[in-house]
């Protein structure tokens, strides 16, 4: 019943060369590479620039965070936005013009840097750094970390069901139905060539972003969160594949798992947004997990894994006894 | 007229049948019902500095004076002060009480803004009873949303207008998968009324699903109505477009989701990141008008805040990405025609 | 009303569909194009139709050069069957007529319950989506779709594919009636009954070429062998003999003592097919 794994495997590699699988996943890992050494490492939110207007040079030897502007009116110009503090030294006491960001402890923070910045800054203090990483570092990982989980979650989930979708609309898994093949290895040859895709993509979009050398040492735990997240969605994708009647149906219900599934986690993992309820959302584990290995911390409980452990099995054996209900009715 | 009138009847008929594009047309309101209906959830604070503190360890006043500048969370120990500081989803700033003052903990990834907040908090915290008196002049939003509100009522907006490409990109690729592709080619109809039709699709199904969730959370003044409208019509019609390309493109059901979801990621998530990350002025910022969705946001983002003098810019932005992105598919069209 | 003359025609440098096709269609005839899978029936209905462009040879439609026919009033009269029903799968069947029938003049359009009744449609499915409908129910739709401007040109691709042999035989009756009309039939298809039942003249296509040209009537005497098989009793036993046909003119000229049966020898249309192109119909 095994013998024909090797035909299975060969197949579905066709069937992903058709359906220009690789070349998408290429595309991904470029667009993905350049998005982050050309546009993300460079982003940064700079500090509240200050205006002044200093008609009678009474503040010398000003700070650089200062620039001087020559009248009231270029003042109000250059302050038309919420990260910007205006001082006009003009009249008898010094005054702070903002435009509110709609936020008032932020806005009273501006007030408090712009008068601080005029009154003079010392030379900054030695700050206790706790983290291990530079920005540079920590952005170059943050983002690889959340491309990864979005290729995974929601490219890798919609590949294995477009092949799926082709192999319902072919007939041709009705035709397995009746080959001397065992049904669970249909399902397992498209999740290894699945996993090994997705890993090898991981490895490349690891090195390729955050570094060969500084990647070592958390490649591992990288390849065996990958390895987690494969598994449960190329699963899942199988599944719906298989139950769901037509690739519009399948479609619409990508679009809600990518609006309400995936937007919390994101919006928490990113903001640091503290919402309680996100500890019973499974993929923000999942997400959570791949973060953390990319930062080489292990956050990762014995429960975590025995849970995806159970949950794989699950799946899989969803995905066994929906594949041979598919078959039954179909053949 | 009335001809066309019905034939854009039956198509909108058909469209109602489809679940894909009725989601995608419900989306974005129900997102918008769920902003206007938890107006208790405070989006505030997302855009304010994080302190984290040790409980017990810093005065009274000093909390208080934190308080007023951000939020404080206060932690058990000093460890796990740290490691939320440590924490890469965050960019919270730990305070420890240092003699009569107090002291900072970073985790050093922070963006520059709050770097030198960090560096300098203990220097402006000695300065908090500095004698200087200073007048202070705050220009007040001429808006009711906090900033973090405006952006998701922004996003949504430009979300449910840039779906409108979904209604005629599924129509068109709906024909193509049903064959009725084939038979629109021995009717006799004009490619003009053809164009127009699939334009008409996409543009009332951006601008409907637009205008009730705008209506849904946006309280409009009558000096925001027009170039709300404005903002409104012409990316709809552009998304209208972009919809007719998507369809005219894509080979079948599958491709057309990818590209849609590709237009998608690509129209949303650019000028949300730099709006959010780059000063307005920022060579890549400007850049980003290449997407016609970043004059959409901007623009309504403006609005939203109450400005309305740059808002001609963004009007005019998404004119010439509407001449030109018509004049495209119109040589495409024309030369496809000529060719076949 | 068709005249076609040295038509070629080829999908890329090095596929050669079509290899010089000539044919003429008579106003009110039904012209039946006969070919196996793959062998340029559709690619040629598809030049007529105005739907391929880029083809070589002569072509007139209604008189005219193909070059400046395939305007916004050919395309009013003429009518289009494809070998599949397409439609839009979530309108009803009336929506669907009536959306299609909205591209043409008023004045020229049929009632769409009318030909629904008369393509005995089920009157229960009328205003259900197309996408409940069978294949049959599929298929009435689609004739309807073109008949609904009253087509002076009637092309049809496999009109009885789908259908069972009852809807066949009203599909004969209706493209029999069209014929009664005036409407020149232009007939694609596989189905031998169909093409010897229907056709005034069928044109045999195999690899992007007419093999041969006739009425089905001529094209079987061509090539009959002239002989009929006589089943007959004698001496209470069933015999059967052949015999030339023209024997027959001075009657049986052997014993029997009743006859069972007089079968002619003459050649089906598929017999003629694989004869003239050396390939089946499959």
């Amino acid at each position: 019943m095994w013998k024909g794994f090797a035909h299975l495997l060969k197949k579905d590699i066709g069937l992903m060369v058709a359906g220009k699988f690789f070349l998408l996943a290429l595309l991904s890992l470029t667009l993905y590479s350049c998005y982050i050494n050309l546009v993300y490492v460079n982003l940064d939110q700079g500090t509240y620039r200050v205006y002044l207007y200093d008609p009678q040079k009474m503040y010398t030897g000003q700070s650089a965070f200062i620039t001087t502007v020559n009248s009231r009116q270029e003042l109000e110009n250059v302050c038309s936005d919420s990260a910007s503090v205006g001082i006009d030294v003009s009249g008898d006491a010094p005054e702070i013009y903002l435009l509110s960001s709609a936020t008032a402890t932020a806005d009273h923070y501006r007030g408090l840097w712009g008068r601080a910045v005029l009154t003079g800054l010392e030379e900054e203090e030695e700050t206790e750094i706790v983290g291990a990483y530079d920005k540079e570092q920590k952005s170059r990982r943050e983002i690889t970390a959340e491309f990864l989980f979005f290729e995974l979650s929601a490219v890798g989930f919609l590949g294995l069901a477009s092949i799926v979708f082709k192999e319902k609309q072919m007939g041709v898994i009705r035709v397995h139905g009746v080959l001397p093949v065992h049904k669970a290895a249909f399902i397992l040859s498209k999740l290894s060539v699945f996993l090994v895709s997705d890993l090898i993509f991981a490895v490349l979009l690891t090195w390729l972003n955050v570094g060969i050398a500084d990647s070592f040492m958390i490649l591992p735990a990288i390849l065996v969160q990958a390895g987690i997240l494969s598994l449960v969605m190329a699963l899942t994708g199988f599944l719906c594949a298989v139950w769901l009647p037509d690739f519009k149906q399948f479609s619409l219900f990508y679009l809600i798992l990518a609006v309400f599934v995936t937007t919390p986690v994101f919006l928490a993992g990113q903001t640091g947004v503290a919402w309680d309820w996100i500890v019973f959302h499974p993929m923000y584990h999942l997400f959570a997990a791949v973060k953390s290995a990319y930062f080489g911390v292990r956050t990762s409980s014995v429960l975590y894994y025995f849970v995806c452990i159970g949950s794989i099995a699950l799946l899989f054996y969803a995905a066994y006894r929906i594949l041979a209900r598919e078959m039954a009715k179909e053949g | 007229m009335h001809q066309f009138r019905c034939q854009l009847g039956y198509q909108i008929k058909n469209m109602r049948g489809d679940k894909l594009c009725i989601v995608t047309f419900l989306l974005p309101i129900l997102v918008g019902l769920i902003i206007n209906i938890l107006p208790s959830v405070d989006f505030g604070t997302l855009g304010e500095a994080a302190f984290g503190s040790v409980q017990n360890d810093l005065p009274e006043e000093a909390v208080i004076w934190l308080q007023g500048i951000g939020s404080l969370t206060e932690y058990g120990t000093a460890e796990e002060l740290k490691e939320a500081v440590e924490n890469p989803s965050t960019q919270m700033i730990g305070v420890l009480r240092c003699a009569e003052g107090i002291r900072t903990v970073l985790s050093g990834d922070e963006l520059e803004l709050y770097e030198t907040m960090g560096k300098t908090l203990p220097q402006l915290y000695e300065k908090r009873t500095d004698g200087t008196i200073f007048e202070e002049t705050v220009i007040p939003v001429s808006t009711d949303y906090d900033g973090l509100r405006a952006l998701l009522i922004a996003i949504t907006l430009v979300t449910a207008l840039f779906m409108g490409c979904t209604f005629n990109a599924m129509n068109i690729i709906g024909e193509k998968e049903d064959g009725v592709a084939l038979v629109n080619q021995i009717l006799p109809m004009r490619a003009r009324t053809y164009i127009l039709q699939k334009l008409a699709l996409g543009f009332l199904g951006g601008t409907v699903s637009a205008v009730v969730t705008a209506f849904l959370c946006i309280e409009t003044g009558p000096a925001q109505i027009v170039p709300l409208c404005a903002l409104v019509v012409l990316s709809a019609y552009i998304a209208s477009l972009i919809g007719l390309f998507v369809g005219r493109f894509s080979s079948g059901l599958m491709v057309g989701i990818v590209y849609i979801k590709i237009v998608m990621i690509l129209f949303l998530a650019p000028p949300i990141l730099f709006y959010l990350l780059i000063p307005e002025d920022h060579v890549v910022c400007l850049l980003s008008y290449l997407l016609p969705s970043s004059a959409s946001f901007y623009g309504l983002m403006d609005l939203l805040g109450g400005q309305t003098d740059r808002l001609w810019i963004h009007l005019v932005i998404l004119a010439v990405h509407a001449v030109v992105l018509s004049g495209s598919y119109l040589f495409i069209a024309v030369s496809k025609e000529s060719r076949r | 009303m068709i005249e076609v003359s040295g038509l070629t025609f080829s999908y890329g440098r090095e596929k050669q569909a079509l290899h010089g096709l000539n044919f003429t269609v008579g106003d009110g005839e039904i012209f039946g194009f006969l070919g196996p899978n793959g062998s340029g029936k559709s690619t040629t209905q598809k030049i007529l139709t105005g739907i391929l462009k880029g083809h070589g040879g002569f072509i007139s439609l209604f008189g005219q050069e193909i070059a400046s026919v395939h305007t916004q009033d050919f395309f009013q009269k003429i009518g289009v069957l494809f070998e599949f029903p397409y439609l839009y799968t979530n309108l009803s069947a009336i929506d669907n007529l009536k959306y299609f029938a909205s591209f043409y003049p008023s004045g020229q359009v049929r009632d769409a319950l009318e030909l629904l009744e008369q393509l005995e449609f089920k009157k229960d499915f009328l205003r259900k989506p197309v996408s409940s409908y069978s294949k049959g129910m599929r298929q009435r739709v689609s004739m309807a779709r073109a008949l609904i401007n009253n087509p002076k040109l009637l092309f049809l691709d496999e009109p009885t594919s789908g259908l069972d042999p009852s809807g066949a035989v009203l599909f004969r009756r209706i493209i029999e009636e069209e014929r009664r009309k005036g409407t020149t039939v232009f007939l694609t298809t596989h189905n031998m009954a169909d093409a010897d039942l229907l056709c005034d003249r069928v044109a045999f296509i195999s690899n992007g070429a007419i093999a041969a040209l006739d009425t089905p009537g001529r094209l079987k005497e061509k090539n009959s062998s002239h002989q009929v098989v006589v089943a007959y009793l004698h001496d209470g036993k069933r015999v059967e003999r052949t015999i030339e046909a023209a024997e027959l003119e001075g009657g049986l000229g052997f014993a029997h003592e009743g006859i069972i049966s007089i079968h002619s020898q003459e050649p089906t249309l598929e017999d003629m097919f694989i004869q003239y192109t050396g390939r089946g119909l499959s």
